[in-house]
């Protein structure tokens, strides 16, 4: 096992090389230059010359890069060009506020998810299943903006019981994490309700109930367990997704998350911040997915030996 | 990592805690924080303001952009202020003398704390002055000052490069604001984050993107605010905005969607806030790829700005029919410069240019300007009536900007801000041959254009030279065809009294009351 | 073998290949809730093929003094902020809103399909190559992924879709890549193997109609998918550009006049909910219907 993680986490390594790499070539093809924006109506080429060559933009490519690498080896992600706060502190202000978010979104998801999953299986084809696995697939349908306005418009306005937007205190997490959680929400209890259906009809749980176990028990004891062994890859997957995932609903309610924190620094050219970012997302999306597989590996006993 | 945000352990360790009590989210639906408790009294009471963007620095002559000026100046003074004629006004300089067209003395006002306890004097403005004319944001403002010498302890004089009589103008912009010496001595890094100024407030905490706190200056020479406290939080979603401020949940917001206007106007909670701005709005040819003025000038005749006005910005603004500079900046000429509406006209134009079917990509950024999408649209409905396709080419506002400095437009749309409140100063960086804003490329009056900087500031000599130039470059060349003039657009909760803002887009919060 | 009877096969196969599909579609037809999907989608398919012939109006054209009117015998959905009739928008927009999301499947679905084939079909280097740089992809937050796409290609719907296209890529490719592995261990692709037959065709020829239904599963679903996703991309002012009408571009722009216009953003909405929600149920139908153990 500790060899598996350590190869995992040895992969990572080539990974955030690439990807970085990806990331100059993809930010110096697109239009638009920084320092254009950073000075603005007092663009003068004189200015734009000097301010390229403080920042060090003035250089080859290549050069650049090279010492992003050396600068991110040693922990150093460089500075915002626009707030002049270091990179690291961005993320960090950031990064928590994401994935307290995105965490109460999930559990949310999970919660309601593998129940409406299972009750769904359990009374498959009945008005029950139907009505759930259409309102489930009626939340994955709305465009996750245009949900979080009406229930601004709802919830903040209408019935003021929820701050319209912000940060800093449980009920301004309600609204957002809600937002967040429909789309995993939706997708969690597809994914229980397909493989209830599928446990259920194998040997064991039939075994399980001819044996005349009463069928709460073989439910929840025998059929669940192993039910929730592919829930939880797409947990994983969907996590990471969350993470970064969650600009537009940061940007609807006015959230300090990373997400909106790439979308500005994209829109403003902040080429460090960009970096810094989808590095770090890179990094969480990977170490999220190699705790699942270690917890895949943990729940499923024929992928023990493997 | 050693940070001067220094808040971020503490939050990341709040956030933590909301974690590990998740199952308390239930209970723990308070609205808000501090705000609850017991009626305060109007005169300490708290301004929240909700704006559609953070701050990017704070520090006045580096990165700061327009939308910093708010901010900067409720913390930073400057030596000379402007009123609301936009006549220069003493502020940190009590008084001043032309010397000569290159020099100048300043009078630096007795008294001044600031918030580090330091004081100010001459050598303190010397400091600051020598500071921002190397930096990026000041250098465009500021660096015609060739340098900044010291009289006596309490005057400085400074020698300019050229004549240049707008400089009371561009030292009243934040960008000029002054900044603590020691601060910039100890830690002039930390100024983006930190800023240590003069102001009737004084910075207490960031946030970035949640909120900035600052509070009253207790220790201010001039008449103290009665707020104690103001709060900004940036709120980039619209609709979001106004929904925070009908809740009760901010107290003003800038740029509540136009179209709601009838809406706060309906509502007794709520009052719209529309107040002239030194800033307009206008839609430019690149005079290369649009060579053929009566193409242009067929153009301009069919554009409807009544319309767009009414109808688009619901009123949000004025008609641009007295030439590109707001008639609150400069006396308007008797004979209103501006091309009038005349479709037939325009028709006619367009068939005696010979030009046939004309298609045009128009550059534009989306959501920048107010409804600058909105509006393009109906610009693009209205020129099909003269056989003139627009093609919208709506881009990200970064790429925008740079597409217009490479003249790789044909149409453009385009807002200047007047920050320093002089229109000369637009018309040198704009329409002066050679200058990196001029997108149009154009070059017609550049002999005019130079002379401004002779002659003395507010004289009707000056103003009617200012005229003359408009009127060559929006009747005669047809380079630019005026839209609207923008205004300053908020909307406040019935509670909060006395807000107003100046022509320069800032605020003043000098009389502000919030009742609760 | 001979090739006699390699033929003889291949015709025996398509006979079985046909009441297949008889049965699958009994089966299918059995689930209540993927018929009226499919029914839904039909028609909304038809009004997008019918749109310039059946829309009342045109889409484009404004009237600035009717502006945001509500729904009323003359425009039966309201009119939009430049007085354009959004029923007739809606139904013109179900073309660029329906040809983006195929677009992006198109997209993602050759190319994935493709890399999954190759790689399940040669295995070894090829394999761990190709699906190392799906990871690579996979491991990008996928929204952002786009964002940054659109950001150096510039805001067009085409772009968006294309950004969106390339974030399904890797589902396609694990998909197929796995039902292929499946696949050629069967007799058939040996068979074929063995009378000479190249790899390619085998692929095409004998593989991909045997992981077709993976295939359609992830298709309809990832339809859906893609209208959600591009419609985002619109809300960042980063998908269709005006004045095409687009349902999400439609959503986005209308949302600033939600509280007292709602019906520019509702009816647009409902639009993109119905098309999703019936993509989504046919979908569902298709994975009932192929997938054994459901049933």
């Amino acid at each position: 096992m500790l060899s598996y993680v350590g190869r995992r986490l040895l992969q990572l390594v080539p990974l955030l090389l690439v990807i970085s790499f990806v990331i100059f070539v993809a930010l110096e093809m697109a239009p638009g230059d920084p320092v254009t924006l950073l000075l603005g109506q007092n663009a003068s080429p004189e200015a734009v010359a000097e301010l390229s060559a403080k920042l060090g933009l003035d250089r080859p490519l290549l050069l650049q890069y090279l010492s992003f690498v050396t600068d991110a080896v040693q922990g150093d992600l460089g500075v915002s060009y626009r707030s002049g706060r270091e990179v690291a502190f961005e993320l960090a202000r950031t990064t928590g506020v994401s994935a307290t978010l995105a965490l109460t979104a999930m559990i949310l998801a999970v919660l309601i998810g593998v129940t409406v999953g299972i009750v769904a299986a359990v009374k498959q084809y009945t008005f029950i299943d139907t009505v759930t696995r259409v309102g489930v697939l009626a939340m994955v349908s709305l465009p996750v903006f245009w949900l979080a306005i009406l229930m601004i418009i709802g919830f903040a306005v209408k019935w003021p019981i929820f701050p319209a937007f912000g940060w800093g205190t449980y009920g301004h997490l309600v609204l957002p994490a809600i937002a967040l959680s429909t789309y995993p929400l939706a997708v969690i209890a597809r994914l229980t309700r397909s493989s209830m259906l599928e446990v259920m009809s194998s040997d064991y749980v039939r075994t399980a109930r001819a044996a005349g176990l009463p069928e709460r028990t073989v439910v929840m004891k025998y059929a669940l367990k192993n039910a929730l062994v592919p829930v939880m890859t797409v947990i994983g997957l969907q996590f990471g997704g969350l993470i970064g995932g969650a600009v537009l609903t940061e940007t609807v309610f006015g959230i300090p998350g990373i997400g909106r924190l790439i979308v500005t620094a994209i829109e403003g050219r902040d080429y460090p911040v960009v970096r810094g970012a989808v590095l770090l997302g890179t990094v969480v999306f990977v170490l999220i997915n190699l705790l699942v597989d270690m917890l895949y590996k943990w729940a499923d006993p024929r992928q023990r030996g493997v | 990592m050693k940070h001067p945000g220094k808040t971020w352990p503490r939050r990341s360790a709040a956030a933590l805690a909301m974690l590990t009590s998740l199952t308390l989210a239930g209970c723990g639906l308070s609205s808000g924080g501090a705000e609850e408790g017991a009626p305060v009294a109007a005169e300490d009471a708290t301004l929240r303001v909700g704006m559609a963007s953070d701050a990017q620095s704070l520090d006045p002559p580096n990165f700061s952009l327009t939308a910093d000026f708010i901010r900067l100046d409720l913390m930073y003074e400057r030596l000379v202020k402007l009123d609301p004629d936009g006549k220069p006004i003493p502020g940190l300089a009590t008084s001043w003398e032309q010397n000569s067209d290159t020099e100048w003395t300043f009078t630096i006002r007795d008294g001044v704390k600031f918030v580090d306890g330091t004081d100010l004097n001459a050598e303190v403005v010397k400091i600051n002055l020598e500071r921002a004319i190397k930096a990026p944001q000041g250098k465009g403002y500021l660096g015609v000052i060739k340098s900044v010498e010291l009289v006596g302890d309490k005057q400085v004089k400074l020698i300019l490069s050229k004549p240049f009589s707008s400089l009371l103008n561009n030292l009243s912009v934040p960008v000029a604001g002054i900044v603590s010496a020691k601060a910039i001595k100890e830690n002039e890094k930390n100024l983006s984050a930190n800023p240590v100024g003069s102001g009737p407030f004084t910075f207490k905490s960031w946030n970035p993107d949640e909120r900035m706190v600052l509070e009253r200056n207790e220790g201010y020479w001039g008449t103290k605010p009665k707020l104690k406290t103001v709060e900004i939080v940036p709120i980039p979603e619209a609709s979001t905005r106004l929904a925070a401020l009908q809740s009760g949940d901010v107290d003003v917001i800038e740029y509540p969607p136009p179209s709601e206007l009838s809406l706060i106007k309906e509502s007794k909670e709520i009052n719209e806030l529309i107040e002239p701005k030194a800033q307009p709005v206008f839609l430019g040819f690149e005079l290369k790829q649009v060579p053929d003025v009566k193409v242009r000038r067929a153009i301009a005749m069919a554009i409807d700005k009544e319309a767009i006005v009414k109808d688009v910005l619901e009123g949000v603004g004025s008609p641009a029919t007295t030439g590109l500079i707001p008639p609150t900046m400069v006396t308007p000429a008797d004979d209103p410069i501006n091309i009038d509406y005349d479709l037939e006209g325009a028709k006619k134009l367009m068939a005696e240019a010979g030009a046939g079917d004309v298609t045009l990509d128009l550059v534009l950024p989306g959501s920048y300007y107010l409804k600058d999408k909105e509006v393009a649209e109906v610009i693009k409905s209205q020129l099909k009536e003269i056989g003139v396709t627009a093609n919208l080419k709506i881009q990200e506002s970064g790429t925008w900007f740079t597409s217009l400095l490479e003249h790789k437009t044909q149409m453009y749309w385009l807002g200047w801000g007047v920050a320093a409140g002089d229109p000369a100063d637009m018309l040198t960086r704009v329409f002066r041959s050679g200058a990196v804003n001029n997108m149009s490329g154009y070059s017609g009056a550049d002999k005019e254009i130079d002379k401004l900087a002779l002659l003395p500031i507010k004289t009707p000599e000056r103003e009617s030279l200012m005229n003359d130039i408009q009127r060559k470059f929006i009747e005669e060349d047809v380079v630019v065809v005026p839209m609207y003039y923008s205004t300053n657009f908020y909307a406040t909760r019935a509670e909060v009294e006395g807000f107003h803002t100046t022509k320069s887009s800032l605020w003043d919060l000098s009389g502000v009351t919030v009742k609760k | 073998m001979s090739a006699a009877v390699a033929t003889a096969q291949s015709a025996q196969g398509a006979v079985q290949e046909r009441s297949a599909w008889k049965e699958t579609w009994t089966m299918f037809a059995r689930n209540r809730a993927a018929l009226i999907g499919l029914v839904i989608l039909a028609v909304i398919i038809l009004i997008a093929v019918l749109a310039p012939w059946i829309a009342p109006h045109d889409p484009t054209a404004q009237n600035l003094s009717l502006r945001r009117e509500g729904p009323n015998a003359g425009a039966w959905l309201g009119r939009d902020e430049f007085g354009r009739d959004i029923l007739s928008r809606i139904m013109l927009g179900a073309r660029a809103t329906l040809l983006a999301a195929i677009g992006v499947i198109v997209l993602s679905g050759v190319v994935g399909t493709a890399i999954g084939i190759v790689a399940g079909y040669r295995g070894g280097v090829a394999d761990s190559l190709l699906m190392r740089s799906v990871d690579l992809v996979l491991s990008f937050p996928y929204f952002l992924l786009a964002i940054l796409i659109v950001a150096v290609a510039g805001p067009s719907l085409r772009n968006a879709a294309i950004a969106v296209g390339i974030t399904y890529i890797p589902q396609y490719a694990r998909v197929v890549r796995g039902a292929t592995m499946e696949v050629v261990g069967k007799e058939y692709v040996e068979a074929a193997h063995a009378s000479g037959v190249r790899g390619f065709r085998i692929a095409f020829k004998h593989v991909l109609p045997n992981i077709s239904a993976p295939i359609i599963v992830i298709t309809t679903v990832g339809l859906a998918l893609a209208i959600v996703s591009v419609s985002s991309l619109s809300f960042l002012g980063l998908g269709a550009q005006p004045p095409s009408p687009e349902w999400g571009a439609m959503l986005a722009d209308g949302r600033q006049y939600v509280a007292s216009a709602p019906h520019i953003s509702i009816f647009p909405g409902m639009a993109i909910l119905l098309t999703v929600l019936a993509l989504n149920l046919v979908g569902d139908g298709f994975r009932d219907t192929f997938d054994p153990t459901l049933r």
